[in-house]
């Protein structure tokens, strides 16, 4: 299972009482309708028909989980517990420039996506969330049957899911494992790990820039001097000169020079 | 054979797809990221291009980048030597860049593209510009000159052109570069270099020429040409400051982003400073210009370059060059680079290849959804009526259709459209984009035959053919023309439409001749500022919630921005 431990505590609190159970419910219930209203607008966006289809069967299915929760949900609680809940955070805080709290590609960051990381993206969301309702089928008390049915027939829907975007990521990645490899990976990417990437990064061009700098001072300085006494241009061989020398035009083409 | 040609680094970054030699697809990376003038190496740009063509990375037969990395870096490394010590700051910045990335080429095109080692190719930067000007003119041969800002080693070329080869007759070799020196004073005048050159051509015939003698001495005439005073520009060693503060000495003092502009009233000094740099820059392309003719004894020429994005002066050099015929591609910078590598390798490969030449078609970008964005309208009649009313209202429309175009400039498909004033007065259509410069003028749309009657008056002078590609400044010989000019000299850029090459367009104008006296649409591209022009519907839509404009239209969809 590959729930974060603060995703599962906060399940095993929830589930030991019933108000909060029911708030948790709606939680869910909100997290998936408003997923559907974004798979749509992506999906709309889709060029492509396959992926396309995918996204709106998606958001169809998601819109029916909202139902099905918001409604048990309604069944367990008394009215004074009625409030407004924000979506359940399927990410367990993973949330970052590409993602939502579904898990699911932000619309504004989706064409930032190739068909591969898009797909890898998704798959990863639906694990996360198959991993989320097992965990709540299995805490769900054995007095409430219903949420166990409701728990089972989401698990249902995101394993036919997940063997769809299978099949798709078979199909556009099939001549780029290393790709899928790759992106898979960036899709489970914790925050913490891509933080601390970014301070390698940061640190690594900070200390390249310093040794550059010294590295004009000293090792260059010699050439500096020298090619400052010369007022000529400093130019080699002219471009016009180079491509007549150079008669074979195929390795002419394949020289970086 | 499918040869994928691709240009980065600098600014616009591009791709083109070619499949047996004719152009399927090309697109700018600023249309997928927003980010315009996008520098990039183009992955989205690519990636539409081997979707448009239902192919593979795998599959392509070549990719070919738009200049000679390792040569590019002598220079670059050479010029940084020669600056030391002033060029501490930039040495570290270029550096970074150069051993970072850009000398890595061919492994990041390969890694980010997913195209194999072998296929990665490498054409010279100004004989890439000079193919995409002559591979896709009508011309069988042609004098071919390119003027830009700089790639490897040299920074203009003349070519003579015949059948499928290009034989390089003279260049001009950096430091000497007249689109660096242009830039510089972009930046000397407060505008961003790189983005704002078109502001600095359209400040021009605000002012005189008061400072000529100072260009002319800064920029003097030299046996190939003309060569740069490098005491006054620093554009060689460093690319942020261009300028050296010197050219104070004989400009007078810079101007700062947001400091006043000084164009109208007693003190017009940067439009003499913009109007100066364009009559130098008339005055040694023309130079080179007829130098090439004498060489080549041509009737045609294809130009090509960054400064071939001047209509001022393109229209200089059809008025007053040697050469009959002239032809500017759509898109003559950095992105134009891309196609033109593509082209190039595909001659030099295929020896006996036919010429796509006048069949080749700007329109090769993304085409709009065929699904409709929330808010939208399905018209029941021809969405020309319901332009033709709106118009006809007084309102601004927005109006895409088809695929986006691969040059900067939008030659039908994404527009917006108002009719326009009699009294010189602006029409408010730049504004409506959240232009702050109200100076800059809109593009007056007009058809073949009406151009053909109305521009010139002398009936030998063809423009129809420049006209129909690259929008060019001119006076008009009709009065009523004149009074739209929204210029002090009295031009109008116009952009001639032909019942071929767009039939809706050409019929909305002959429509608007009907109900006016006047059959002309004052149009402009519809892109908001700081961003490049729109791709699809989503991008369409929101850019009218951003803008003033008062509708769009989508093939046959209206959105309405109060609606939405």
């Amino acid at each position: 299972m590959s729930l974060r431990r603060s995703t599962r505590s906060r399940l095993y609190a929830a589930f030991k009482h019933r108000a909060s159970c029911a708030r948790l419910w709606r939680e869910l219930a909100a997290s998936e309708t408003s997923g559907a209203a974004d798979l749509r607008i992506l999906a709309r966006r889709q060029g492509e028909t396959s992926l396309r289809k995918l996204l709106e069967g998606l958001a169809k299915d998601a819109e029916r989980h909202a139902t099905a929760l918001r409604d048990h949900a309604a069944t367990i609680e008394t009215s004074d517990q009625e409030d407004t809940v924000l979506p359940f955070d399927f990410t367990a805080g993973r949330r970052d420039e590409t993602r939502d709290c579904h898990g699911f590609p932000r619309t504004d960051g989706f064409e930032d996506l190739d068909a591969i990381s898009y797909l890898a993206t998704l798959k990863v969301a639906v694990q996360g969330s198959q991993d989320l309702y097992a965990l709540c089928s299995e805490l769900s008390p054995t007095k409430d049957p219903d949420a166990v049915a409701i728990c089972q027939s989401i698990l249902g829907d995101l394993q036919d899911r997940a063997d769809s975007i299978d099949r798709a990521l078979e199909k556009h990645g099939s001549d780029r494992p290393l790709e899928v490899r790759h992106a898979l990976r960036a899709a489970r990417r914790s925050p913490f790990m891509a933080a601390w990437k970014r301070t390698g990064l940061r640190s690594g061009a900070g200390f390249s820039r310093g040794v550059l700098y010294i590295f004009y001072w000293t090792l260059m300085l010699p050439f500096g001097l020298l090619s400052r006494r010369s007022t000529a241009n400093p130019r080699v061989r002219g471009d016009a000169d180079q491509a007549a020398s150079n008669s074979d035009l195929r390795s002419q083409l394949r020289s970086q020079y | 054979m499918y040869i994928l040609g691709i240009s980065a680094h600098h600014r616009d970054a591009a791709a083109a797809l070619l499949i047996d030699g004719e152009a399927v697809a090309a697109a700018r990376e600023e249309h997928f990221t927003g980010l315009l003038r996008d520098a990039e190496v183009p992955v989205r740009a690519t990636r539409f291009c081997l979707e448009q063509a239902g192919i593979k990375p795998s599959e392509l037969d070549h990719v070919v980048f738009y200049e000679k990395p390792l040569r590019k870096f002598e220079r670059v490394l050479l010029h940084q030597l020669k600056a030391y010590p002033r060029s501490a700051r930039s040495f570290v910045h270029g550096a970074f860049a150069w051993l970072g990335d850009q000398l890595w080429t061919k492994n990041r095109l390969v890694k980010d593209l997913g195209v194999g080692f072998e296929t990665v190719l490498f054409a010279r930067h100004q004989l890439a510009l000079a193919a995409n000007a002559y591979y896709t003119s009508p011309f069988e041969e042609a004098a071919v000159l390119t003027v830009d800002d700089a790639g490897e080693w040299a920074t203009s070329l003349s070519c003579k052109a015949s059948g499928h080869q290009l034989e390089t007759t003279s260049e001009v070799q950096f430091p000497h570069s007249l689109g660096l020196v242009v830039s510089a004073i972009t930046q000397f005048l407060g505008f961003e270099p790189g983005r704002d050159e078109h502001v600095v051509e359209t400040l021009a015939p605000f002012g005189t020429p008061r400072y000529l003698d100072a260009f002319r001495a800064l920029i003097p005439e030299a046996s190939n040409g003309f060569t740069v005073d490098q005491a006054a520009f620093r554009y060689a060693f460093d690319s942020d400051q261009l300028y050296d503060n010197s050219l104070a000495g004989h400009l007078g003092s810079p101007r700062y982003s947001g400091d006043p502009l000084l164009i109208e009233g007693d003190d017009t000094r940067h439009a003499d400073i913009a109007c100066s740099l364009q009559a130098i820059l008339v005055e040694r392309v023309l130079t080179l210009v007829q130098d090439l003719h004498t060489k080549t004894a041509s009737r045609n020429l294809c130009l090509a370059g960054e400064l071939a994005n001047n209509r001022r002066l393109i229209a200089q050099i059809a008025d007053s060059g040697p050469f009959d015929r002239l032809f500017v591609p759509d898109a003559p910078g950095k992105s134009g680079g891309a196609l033109g590598a593509a082209l190039y390798a595909h001659h030099a490969l295929v020896p006996d290849a036919a010429r796509a030449g006048s069949r080749h078609c700007a329109a090769l970008g993304e085409s709009v959804d065929k699904r409709a964005e929330p808010g939208a309208r399905t018209l029941s009649g021809d969405p020309g009526d319901e332009i033709l009313r709106r118009l006809l209202e007084g309102q601004r429309v927005a109006w895409v259709r088809g695929r986006v175009e691969f040059g900067a400039c939008s030659l039908g498909n994404r527009l917006v459209l108002a009719l326009p004033a009699r009294n010189g007065s602006p029409t408010g259509l730049r504004a409506s984009l959240q232009d702050t410069e109200s100076f800059l003028p809109c593009r007056l749309a007009m058809s073949d035959d009406f151009a053909n009657t109305r521009l010139t008056s002398d009936p030998e002078q063809d423009l129809g053919e420049l006209l129909a590609r690259a929008q060019i400044r001119i006076t008009p010989q009709d009065s009523a023309l004149q009074c739209t000019s929204e210029s002090p000299d009295g031009t109008i850029c116009p952009q001639v439409v032909s019942a071929e090459s767009d039939p809706e367009l050409h019929g909305l104008l002959q429509r608007i001749g009907k109900h006016t006296d006047l059959p002309v649409l004052q149009v402009d591209d519809f892109a908001l500022r700081g961003s490049p022009l729109v791709r699809t519907e989503a991008a369409a839509v929101a850019a009218l919630q951003r803008s003033r404009l008062d509708c769009l239209i989508v093939q046959d969809r209206l959105y309405e921005r109060r609606a939405i």
